[in-house]
């Protein structure tokens, strides 16, 4: 579904480059790759500032620490709102919730995620539920980033052949 | 105008049962067509994706089905009518491609729970019409030919085996190592989960490499054993097999003489076909081939091939897992996967106060976001402590869960839905019925069970999932596991199949499927499915005369 046009390199991928063979050559491509910034498929600018704007509250940036020196993403630096305009788009999985998206962005556009939860609470899980997934999910929807919550955790992003092996 | 065609056997279903099945048939000499509804599954399109995964398919399935033309039925829950999702896979080798690949052989007492328990009341509780030992040689078969590593060391309930495990077992992970130890102290019987996994290099293909997702994922090396990569290809490297995927059968055909003469299927491009054959193997799963009986309605059989004793589609189970999850004060997890070791059978029967119970075993790896979307008790679902939630405690999670066997129910069935109906126009299946007042004291144990070990691994914020205290109408029938619909028995009317598994007035109609079981074992079926399927196949080849083969 994603289309590939720039590949971003990931921690790890260097040593995993040697196995780059064979049966899981070909669809290695598509793992790896986590698409360049695009217009959105199907939020206005408005929309999609609304949806980045919420998410962030959900899943906020922490700020550097002795542990995150550059600090750690949140949905925002994620692409969180990239993942929800995919998975909106024409015939994508979640393409018959746009006009649910719509209608309520309209609604909540100088609302906080709190207001949000306890004025319009179905929507709310929803998006919530999308944000997390976006979050948490495999970047070759459009979100986690850099795997940015696969880094935040600290275990390993794709689980290359040959890269969780037990020591 | 559908095109006709004549073979010797077709086999309804690339799964488990019917990849045993076409082998059997195929290595016998006997011409077998292998009819499938969706198609090979690649590695690429499915890979890591955990929003595509069969474990969780947040965005699409991966294996399939997928979209509406591969989609059996509508999904969708209301209570005591539910519509029957699909969950298991659409693909060759179906659900033994992604699934997590525990080999349960069942207990002894799985197969005579009346004479053992008693007349249950309010429940179809029987003997099977065959006994553990019955079934014996062709788990020993299904380990051999799919490949099982396993050990019984340590477990004194398990049914005795007569060979030793083709492969020895796996190593054991942190989380597991400490569930065995502590279970020990606790005077429970660890032992190693048995597993359709390679342990050792196995049948030409190598050994796990332990990716910490396998579960709902196809094995990118291919050392987790499906019929996809076993007996699918044996079967068609005999040359007496062809597979044709894409090709979903409607209708058994049964004439006006109530003699059944083959399939009818729609290919990839909708296009129907008749296929004549002296013999036909139902191996579509519990639900579907139950469908299958129920759609093919003729003269004397009005109400579907074998149905005229109102008995397809009844006994439905299915497995509702139960669990507890805690944290320990340090981090456990590692990333060599994918988890589950440590099995423990001390609850699987002879409980107190009620009948049956399950297995016990540490759970495969959680993915980030299914742990994320997870309710944390005591953790908001949002916001800045939510997500140092995920980041402190994901590493330190430790799960004991299993599946408790649920009491067959003659109320508990699918129906068909006429007034919805499929891209092939065949009914919706509903699932009706509810949960044996037996099952809720059974998942309520289970969990106490699974929460004490914990406890005793020094766990906090232990957190208990057994669907509460009140038995479920509509809960975990015919989803994940799903069995009994066609199910096997010695009485014509309270049963679907004999103890050959042949369809009841048909001398040439075969189920392959979990299906067939009258009760499912508080373990994975899989496997018992797969040992059912051979012996079935190895009977159709050994009494081939009398069917005109």
């Amino acid at each position: 579904m994603a289309k590939t046009t720039r590949r971003v390199f990931l921690g790890g991928g260097v040593a995993a480059g040697g196995l780059l063979s064979g049966w899981f050559g070909a669809g290695l491509i598509e793992y790896m790759g986590a698409a360049p910034d695009t217009p959105w498929k199907v939020l206005t600018a408005e929309e999609a500032a609304i949806v980045d704007r919420l998410a962030e509250e959900l899943i906020p940036a922490d700020p550097p620490s002795s542990e995150f020196p550059e600090g750690i993403p949140g949905a925002h630096e994620a692409k969180v709102v990239r993942y929800i305009d995919w998975q909106l788009a024409k015939d994508a999985p979640y393409a018959d919730q746009l006009p649910v998206y719509r209608e309520h962005l309209a609604k909540v556009a100088k609302l906080g995620a709190a207001e949000v939860e306890r004025q319009f609470p179905k929507f709310f899980a929803t998006l919530l539920t999308h944000v997390k997934q976006g979050f948490y999910g495999h970047p070759i929807h459009g979100g986690n980033f850099d795997w940015a919550s696969y880094r935040m955790i600290g275990i390993a992003g794709p689980s290359f052949v040959g890269r969780n092996r037990p020591a | 105008m559908s095109h006709k065609e004549t073979t010797e056997a077709v086999v309804i279903g690339a799964g488990a049962g019917g990849g045993c099945a076409a082998k059997v048939l195929a290595c016998a000499g006997i011409k077998t067509i292998l009819l499938e509804r969706g198609e090979w599954c690649r590695t690429d399109p499915l890979g890591e994706d955990d929003l595509a995964s069969q474990r969780s398919p947040r965005l699409v399935q991966g294996p399939g089905p997928h979209g509406a033309r591969t989609r059996a039925c509508h999904c969708e829950n209301n209570g005591n009518w539910g519509v029957v999702s699909p969950w298991n896979a659409a693909c060759v080798g179906s659900g033994t491609v992604t699934y997590g690949a525990m080999a349960w052989r069942f207990l002894e007492t799985d197969f005579h729970l009346k004479s053992h328990y008693g007349e249950i009341p309010d429940s179809s509780v029987e003997d099977w019409p065959i006994t553990y030992d019955d079934l014996e040689p062709y788990y020993y078969q299904a380990e051999c030919e799919i490949g099982v590593a396993g050990s019984n060391e340590g477990n004194p309930f398990a049914a005795p085996r007569r060979q030793p495990f083709p492969m020895p077992p796996f190593a054991l992970d942190p989380e597991s190592q400490l569930v065995w130890n502590v279970g020990k102290q606790m005077g429970l019987h660890p032992f190693h989960a048995p597993f359709l996994r390679n342990s050792i290099p196995y049948n030409g293909r190598p050994a796990c490499i332990h990716q910490h997702s396998c579960v709902g994922f196809q094995c990118p090396i291919d050392a987790k054993n499906g019929t996809q990569n076993t007996v699918i290809p044996v079967a068609l490297a005999s040359g007496n097999c062809e597979l044709r995927i894409r090709c979903m059968v409607t209708e058994l055909l049964v004439d006006d003489n109530g003699k059944l003469r083959g399939v009818k299927y729609v290919d990839e491009n909708d296009q129907p076909h008749e296929l004549e054959a002296k013999i036909v193997v139902l191996a579509a799963g519990s639900n579907n081939s139950a469908q299958l009986l129920m759609v093919s309605r003729s003269r004397l059989f009005p109400n579907g091939a074998g149905n005229n004793h109102d008995a397809v589609g009844r006994n439905i189970s299915s497995h509702a897992y139960v669990d507890a999850r805690g944290f320990l004060d340090h981090d456990i997890f590692t990333e060599a996967g994918p988890g589950t070791g440590t099995a423990f059978m001390d609850f699987s029967h002879d409980n107190p106060g009620f009948i049956c119970g399950g297995v016990l075993h540490t759970d495969f790896r959680f993915v980030p976001s299914i742990f994320a979307a997870a309710n944390h008790l005591g953790v908001p679902a949002w916001g800045k402590t939510h997500k140092d939630f995920v980041r402190t405690h994901f590493k330190r999670m430790i799960r004991v869960c299993g599946p408790h066997q649920q009491t067959p129910r003659w109320e508990n069935r699918i129906v068909l839905d006429w007034k919805r109906k499929d891209h092939w126009g065949l009914p919706f299946l509903v699932a009706e019925g509810a949960e044996h007042p037996n099952d809720a004291k059974a998942r309520k144990f289970m969990s106490d069970k699974a929460a004490a070990i914990l406890k005793a691994c020094g766990a906090t914020s232990i957190q208990q999932g057994y669907g509460g205290d009140k038995p479920r109408k509509g809960w975990s029938l015919g989803g994940q596991h799903q069995s009994g619909a066609c199910r096997m028995g010695t009485d014509p009317k309270r049963s679907v199949v004999d103890k050959w598994c042949r369809v009841w007035d048909f001398p040439n109609l075969f189920v392959a499927d979990c299906g067939v079981h009258p009760n499912n074992g508080g373990m994975n079926p899989v496997l018992t499915g797969m040992a059912l399927a051979f012996r079935t196949a190895n009977h159709i080849v050994a009494s081939r005369k009398e069917v005109g083969l």
